[in-house]
């Protein structure tokens, strides 16, 4: 059984489009999406009058004199992991000044955006055979979990022991030790292990199965973010790596030895580990760049046997 | 109220900006005026022309290495580096081959050049200012003591691996501030004293500290650099000609501000191309006027005609056994503490400015675990190699690829085993062509990797069409000499080939087959950008200064393969350098093919790895 394995695209559409694509162009059987699909800004394409729009995109302003120009960059927004918004400069002061508007903004934006990803799957997907998991991660807001639930081909595994085939399961939660940004779904690491341990109650053989835990072990070196100050600036100019893993899923890993982790959350942390026989895996993230990393898993009866990571 | 252009949520890698002064200190002590700047000055002891001038046009065309590496940080951060960027445009073998030769293999011949230094600059004054002349001596005296300190490298790159990154970025940051406060005690001694007074010093201080019998020094020096053929030109004045040829000397310390560079965070724009452009530019542009001051006060105070002497008569006893009066490097810090008339002192300014040594050092190994991880990641190394060892967390077997040929290396660079001591430039030479490598690739980034080029922040910095013919016509100017130095150099090789053993005429040959290949890329960038001008397209910065850079890489290329004046000794003329930079490349395209066969044996379609995903 070969399955793909991706993680924290954050809203970038060319990433999910080549997820979903990743399983014809990779040959694999399985798909799975480690956590964090939703984005984290809205960019406004702010109307000027005469059928002219502003926008301002990485720091750069740029005006679109065209309807094409608009389309064009709503696409480069939407592949850089943002949602475009067109509106109007009143409507962009009421959004910045009006208490909760933001919210209100970003989860209209990440429904819609949800909804378009699970229509485009099942297009792709419907009556091929493959099956797609995704699990969300620390930075998803929760109203999107029904909103995968009603999809026909991608299925959420939050908590959840599923089937991969006869001789392994899966595992899987999107949950977290606490970040600097108080995201979704984190908790404190007592909370986190509690939360693993019950999912693992559920399992019929862990030292065979796949930990999908959206953690990266602490220490393992998947886990390495620059060092932040207290005003969350990256420490000597990014230079300090510091780990920000999972205490919590590194003593699971070390308890269950299972075969395989499959771990995101960390852009920076691409890499394997290994512990004893278990092959951790976190292909880190380059979504903003609408650069697909992920990793292929060849998954034997009792054993992991090729991998490789890709950039896709 | 100003315009809200940006919503952001919360969400987990929002960070605010980095420190510009940060990334400067670190990209200060990647081009390392002390280490690799004082070094290689002091190998520049042949040339007619102005060190300064070669200083200052080796910066101006830095600029452009680091408008090019800014850019391309900023489109592509996270992603492996030169590695990944050459992977993704040029194809996978170009990036491995480049990046595992560039990165990984050279930084072998790195580690006895930085125990050289460490030798040169700290261990050997600083035994003899703690009463051990002997023990100085013999650290600088060839071949157990440089080998000791060569091995000692190891071992203080290996603390530095051990202790991570959190702890050698802080190690870092404080040796820069010690470093520069002895480097400005320094400059404030040779400020206030006079020449008279450093003749004086030097003469009753080399008896004193080196255990040698009481002489005129200064003169002595400057006589032994005379016989020894020493020819230079005054630190000032443009001699810009003469100074040109310094230049391929000086990019052994300039080349590298690239070293410094970072990106982390997201959503974040073009702010932060210019938080990089400008972490690494200043770097550039103060190293280079601290150069400028240092020269100008050595002229000042210890005397320019006795500097470059002191530099051919050390060398040239190194080399071919001349006679040397001061026995040990000529540093031009210690000079400057021969002034300060207490031993402590002495210590304390030597202790400082080996600081520099102390908080670079930790860059030969880590450039190259880490491209060791990469392609272990790709599966072209062995599983083997990422192992990271439980309790210290240290990628030991990493460690063990790059020790053990360092190890062996030294060994042959300390006995001068087949000359090994003339591949100095070799170093710099096999890094600039993975430079080369990211620089063809900038050049082409915007059209083979449109849609990451769009979305970038750099896609804003288009050049009006008229700089972009004017760039275009400037670049063709270059080629057009490039080819007829080619010819040019050919033609007086040639003209040498029955005066040289079949060894030598093989890489005359080799040389001459690597300037078609070159010829042929020269003409291919002319060609592909020309195009994309006449298709009315401006051209982004990114291209216009890959464009400059690439042509300046490789005229520097051209210069030490070519040599036809026996400047740089790296090229044709030394079997032993062309051997060991043949093996070198052979071996990255053995294990890129040996791994390709296997993980194809295994059912791994290794092709695939940097294949964009196609979306339908």
């Amino acid at each position: 059984m070969k399955l793909f394995f991706a993680t924290d695209v954050h809203g970038s559409e060319i990433c999910w489009k080549k997820f979903i694509s990743a399983a014809k162009f990779y040959e694999v059987d399985v798909l799975i999406l480690g956590g964090d699909m939703t984005g984290k800004a809205v960019v406004p394409i702010i109307a000027q009058g005469g059928g002219k729009y502003k926008v301002t995109l990485l720091d750069q302003e740029t005006l679109l004199e065209s309807q094409e120009d608009v389309d064009r960059m709503v696409s480069t927004i939407r592949n850089r992991g943002y949602y475009p918004y067109v509106t109007t400069p009143d409507e962009v002061q009421e959004i910045a000044s009006t208490l909760g508007r933001q919210e209100q903004l970003f989860l209209e934006q990440v429904v819609a955006t949800m909804q378009r990803w699970m229509e485009y799957a099942d297009s792709r997907l419907q009556g091929t055979g493959i099956r797609c998991y995704v699990c969300p991660g620390n930075d998803d807001v929760f109203e999107i979990d029904p909103l995968i639930a009603a999809s026909k081909t991608v299925r959420s595994v939050e908590g959840q022991v599923i089937e991969l085939d006869e001789h392994h399961e899966m595992i899987s939660s999107g949950w977290t030790n606490p970040t600097p940004w108080r995201t979704h779904r984190e908790e404190s690491e007592e909370a986190l292990l509690q939360r693993i341990e019950a999912i693992l109650a559920k399992a019929r053989n862990p030292a065979n199965a796949v930990f999908n835990l959206h953690a990266p072990p602490y220490g393992s070196g998947l886990d390495e973010a620059p060092e932040l100050t207290h005003d969350l600036r990256p420490a000597y100019a990014g230079r300090s790596l510091v780990p920000v893993g999972s205490k919590s899923v590194l003593q699971v890993i070390e308890k269950y030895q299972p075969l395989l982790g499959l771990h995101g959350h960390i852009h920076e942390g691409k890499g394997t580990r290994k512990y004893k026989r278990t092959l951790c895996i976190n292909p880190g993230s380059m979504y903003e760049q609408g650069v697909l990393h992920g990793a292929i898993v060849e998954l034997k009866p009792n054993k992991v046997g090729n991998y490789i990571l890709t950039t896709g | 109220m100003s315009e809200v252009s940006l919503f952001v949520r919360r969400a987990s890698g929002l960070v605010r900006a980095w420190s510009v002064f940060d990334a400067f200190i670190y990209a200060t002590f990647s081009i390392n005026l002390v280490t690799l700047g004082l070094f290689i000055f002091s190998y520049c002891w042949y040339f007619e022309g102005s060190l300064a001038t070669a200083v200052v046009v080796g910066a101006i065309f830095t600029v452009f290495e680091v408008i090019v590496y800014a850019s391309l940080i900023s489109a592509m951060p996270r992603a492996g580096g030169d590695y990944v960027w050459q992977s993704r445009i040029l194809g996978r073998g170009i990036g491995f081959l480049l990046s595992v030769t560039g990165w990984w293999f050279i930084l072998w011949l790195w580690v006895p050049l930085y125990g050289q230094m460490l030798a040169y600059e700290f261990l050997t004054p600083m035994a003899a200012l703690l009463g051990s002349p002997e023990l100085a001596i013999w650290f600088t005296t060839y071949p157990w003591g440089p080998l000791v300190s060569m091995l000692l490298v190891c071992v203080i790159v290996f603390i530095y691996i051990a202790i991570g990154m959190k702890w050698y970025a802080r190690v870092q940051k404080a040796c820069f501030y010690m470093g520069m406060v002895g480097l400005l005690i320094v400059f404030g001694i040779l400020l206030v004293n006079d020449r008279q007074t450093f003749i004086q010093a030097l003469n009753a201080s080399i008896p004193a500290l080196y255990g040698q019998v009481p002489a005129d020094y200064y003169a002595e020096t400057i006589a032994l650099g005379q016989a020894a053929g020493v020819t230079f030109g005054p630190p000032w004045g443009i001699l810009l000609s003469a100074s040109i040829a310094i230049v391929p000397m000086m990019t052994f310390f300039n080349l590298w501000p690239n070293w410094g560079s970072t990106l982390y965070g997201e959503v974040r724009g073009a702010n932060d191309y210019k938080r990089n452009f400008w972490g690494m530019a200043s770097a550039i542009l103060i190293t280079t006027v601290l150069a400028l001051i240092f020269f100008a006060l050595i002229d000042k105070t210890i005397g320019w005609e006795f500097y470059i002497n002191a530099n051919g008569a050390f060398w040239s006893s190194i080399f071919y056994g001349t006679e040397v009066a001061i026995p040990v490097w000529p540093y031009p810090v210690q000079f400057a503490a021969f002034l300060v008339p207490n031993r402590f002192l002495q210590i304390v300014i030597i202790f400082l400015v080996g600081m520099w040594w102390f908080g670079w050092s930790g860059t030969v190994f880590l450039s190259s675990t880490r491209v060791i991880f990469a392609a272990a990641l790709d599966r072209m190394l062995p599983e083997w190699a990422s192992y990271i060892e439980p309790r210290t967390r240290t990628p030991v077997n990493a460690l063990l690829l790059m020790v053990i040929p360092s190890a062996i290396i030294s060994i042959l660079y300390a006995f001068n085993v087949a000359n090994f001591q003339t591949l100095v430039l070799d170093a710099t030479l096999v890094i600039a062509v993975t430079f080369l490598g990211t620089t063809v690739a900038s050049i082409l980034f915007p059209w083979r990797q449109k849609e990451i080029f769009e979305g970038s922040p750099v896609a804003a910095y288009r050049m009006p069409l008229w700089l972009g013919w004017a760039a275009t016509v400037l670049y063709l100017f270059g080629v057009g000499y490039l080819l007829y130095l080619t010819y040019s150099y050919a033609l007086q090789v040639f003209a040498q080939w029955s005066d040289h053993g079949g060894l030598t005429q093989a890489m005359i040959v080799l040389v001459a087959l690597l300037s078609v290949i070159n010829v042929a890329l020269l003409l291919y960038i002319a060609v592909f950008v020309g195009r994309q001008l006449l298709a009315g397209e401006k051209l982004p910065l990114v291209t216009l200064a890959g464009l400059i850079f690439f042509a300046f890489l490789d005229w520097l290329l051209l210069v030490w393969f070519w040599d036809p004046n026996y400047l740089y000794g790296i090229g044709w003329q030394n079997s032993t350098s062309m051997v060991f930079m043949i093996v070198m490349y052979g071996l990255a395209a053995a294990i890129y093919f040996g791994f390709n066969a296997y993980r194809r044996r295994q059912g791994i379609d290794i092709d695939k790895v940097y294949k964009e995903i196609p979306v339908e």
